[in-house]
């Protein structure tokens, strides 16, 4: 299991954000989280990273509490937004990439002939070796999520967590955004976790949705979420349309 | 000028400063990447009132401030992680309180209202061996933690989150770099005063800014931008008989204004 939630309860204050959710992700599933502006689904992934303190509750990652999880390597992240990704940052795109293989380094952090190998491999693969000496600041919006995309793969995660990757690129390089995670899931098994606001789109990429709003409202297959009268009444049609609409479109072609 | 070189004074001045110039530089790097330029200005205002708390025990002031500026950089991050008291905020409040406290105490101890007021211009040219020696040590403790924690600091800085999903101890990384901060505000007090110490840290940074890319030429152009600004400031207080520490202050500003217009030039 790469991710297991109990009974998880996230407050900020006296606003609880999330609310006794549970949930199973198994080593190896694709899945979409969607849901309406300030439903928890930032907040789930930032409490299952330990970014953000839980209030109650029990989180597993990779098969051990989040207290005592240390293998962060096998874990990938790539976050919404970039507070420091502006202008004048002095870093380059080599270095940007190079963060992702800090995890579980003895002390005093070196890279090594093995992480310099795997920051020019993973530049080749995604097609951005040309930048690695460019400087991150000077990159379009859609450059820079892949040189981060490069940086949360750098070392080959088993487990993939994604916050709005895409809100940044234009329609044809968010295809090409998917078709890398699709390909990384089918090929290597990597398990992934991705917050979209796309709805439309996801269901022809990710194998499971998982609808939150505050709580699990559903999480399964997109075609039990399709069939499901239970959503149709949850949704009043609307929502449930959406998601489904291209995912059938998907499924035809 | 011959002589310049040859007096003792004169070399330990440009030795300490030199080399808190350095410190300064360094860790400049990081506060102004991270917004945090203006801790050092609020620490050395902190340190104006510890200065005064010292001189009215009748004391010397310099073990006290180092220990309390420390304290107050502390202060400040606690304010920043466990209220909702921005940084800037944080650092104007300690800053306040620094600049009070010496207000007061001034005004109660009347025999050292003279001395107090000599720390806020600095005096480089008084600095003592031992002052010299512990600059020394103090520059060297910089540079090993930068040289050392390199890869930790940048990916704090740039992506504080991200560093925390790498399983750095961010929260102690802070504290390990304010608490140099601190210790390099206290002693660059006697350098330039705590009216300009924070521009050691300020300046080199954002001249280096202008004309390095990536972070270690960031690094190396900052330390060295502060050792040209010592040695020219010192020779420039010399010559035209001007006040060492704002000496210093000028010339960086003088680099700093040549870099900007370099990058502008270099842009069209």
């Amino acid at each position: 299991m790469s991710v297991r939630l109990d009974n998880l309860v996230v407050q900020y204050g006296s606003v609880s954000v999330l609310d006794h959710v549970n949930l199973e992700i198994p080593t190896g599933a694709y899945v979409g989280i969607v849901g309406p502006n300030g439903s928890g689904k930032t907040t789930l992934i930032k409490a299952i990273l330990g970014l953000t303190p839980k209030t109650s509750g029990r989180i597993e990652l990779l098969g051990r509490p989040l207290e005592q999880f240390d293998q962060w390597q096998r874990v990938g992240y790539l976050p919404q937004f970039m507070p420091l990704a502006r202008q004048g940052f002095p870093i380059r795109v080599r270095e940007v990439v190079a963060m992702g293989r800090l995890a579980n380094r003895p002390f005093p952090r070196r890279l090594r002939p093995p992480d310099r190998t795997a920051v020019a491999d993973i530049l080749r693969e995604l097609k951005i070796s040309d930048w690695q000496h460019q400087e991150f600041g000077s990159l379009s919006g859609g450059q820079r999520q892949r040189v981060l995309l490069a940086r949360a793969l750098v070392s080959h995660p088993d487990l993939l967590i994604l916050d709005e990757p895409t809100a940044a690129l234009d329609p044809e390089t968010r295809i090409v955004f998917y078709r890398i995670l699709e390909d990384l899931n089918r090929r290597l098994g990597t398990t992934i976790l991705l917050i979209t606001h796309e709805s439309g789109t996801i269901g022809q990429f990710a194998q499971r949705l998982l609808y939150l709003d505050r709580k699990v409202i559903f999480y399964g297959g997109f075609k039990d979420f399709c069939l499901s009268r239970e959503m149709t009444n949850y949704f009043g049609d609307f929502a449930q349309h959406i998601i489904c609409h291209q995912h059938q479109e998907g499924q035809g072609s | 000028m011959a002589e310049f070189w040859h007096l003792g004074f004169m070399q330990r001045a440009l030795i300490a400063g030199a080399l808190i110039a350095v410190a300064c530089s360094l860790l400049g790097v990081f506060l102004v990447l991270r917004r945090l330029s203006l801790i050092g200005e609020g620490l050395a205002h902190f340190a104006f009132g510890t200065i005064g708390l010292g001189l009215l025990l009748n004391i010397y002031p310099f073990p006290l401030t180092l220990v309390l500026v420390v304290i107050a950089s502390w202060g400040i991050l606690y304010l920043m992680d466990k209220t909702n008291v921005y940084a800037d905020a944080a650092i104007g409040l300690v800053s306040a309180l620094g600049v009070a406290l010496g207000v007061i105490l001034a005004s109660k101890g009347r025999g050292f209202n003279v001395d107090l007021f000599s720390y806020l211009f600095g005096d480089i040219l008084a600095v003592t061996p031992g002052e010299a020696w512990i600059a020394g040590g103090l520059s060297l403790a910089v540079t090993a933690t930068v040289a050392l924690f390199y890869h930790d600091l940048l990916a704090v800085t740039f992506d504080e989150e991200f560093a925390r999903t790498q399983g750095l101890s961010v929260r102690r990384l802070n504290q390990f770099l304010v608490t140099l901060t601190a210790l390099t505000i206290a002693l660059g007090i006697r350098v330039v005063g705590t009216l300009l110490v924070a521009s050691l840290m300020i300046f080199p940074a954002v001249t280096a800014l202008q004309l390095a890319r990536g972070f270690k030429a960031v690094l190396l152009a900052a330390a060295g931008t502060a050792l040209v600004s010592v040695a020219a400031g010192i020779l420039l207080s010399y010559v035209l008989d001007l006040p060492a520490g704002a000496s210093i202050v000028l010339a960086n500003f003088v680099l700093f204004l040549g870099a900007a217009s370099w990058r502008l030039i270099a842009r069209r």
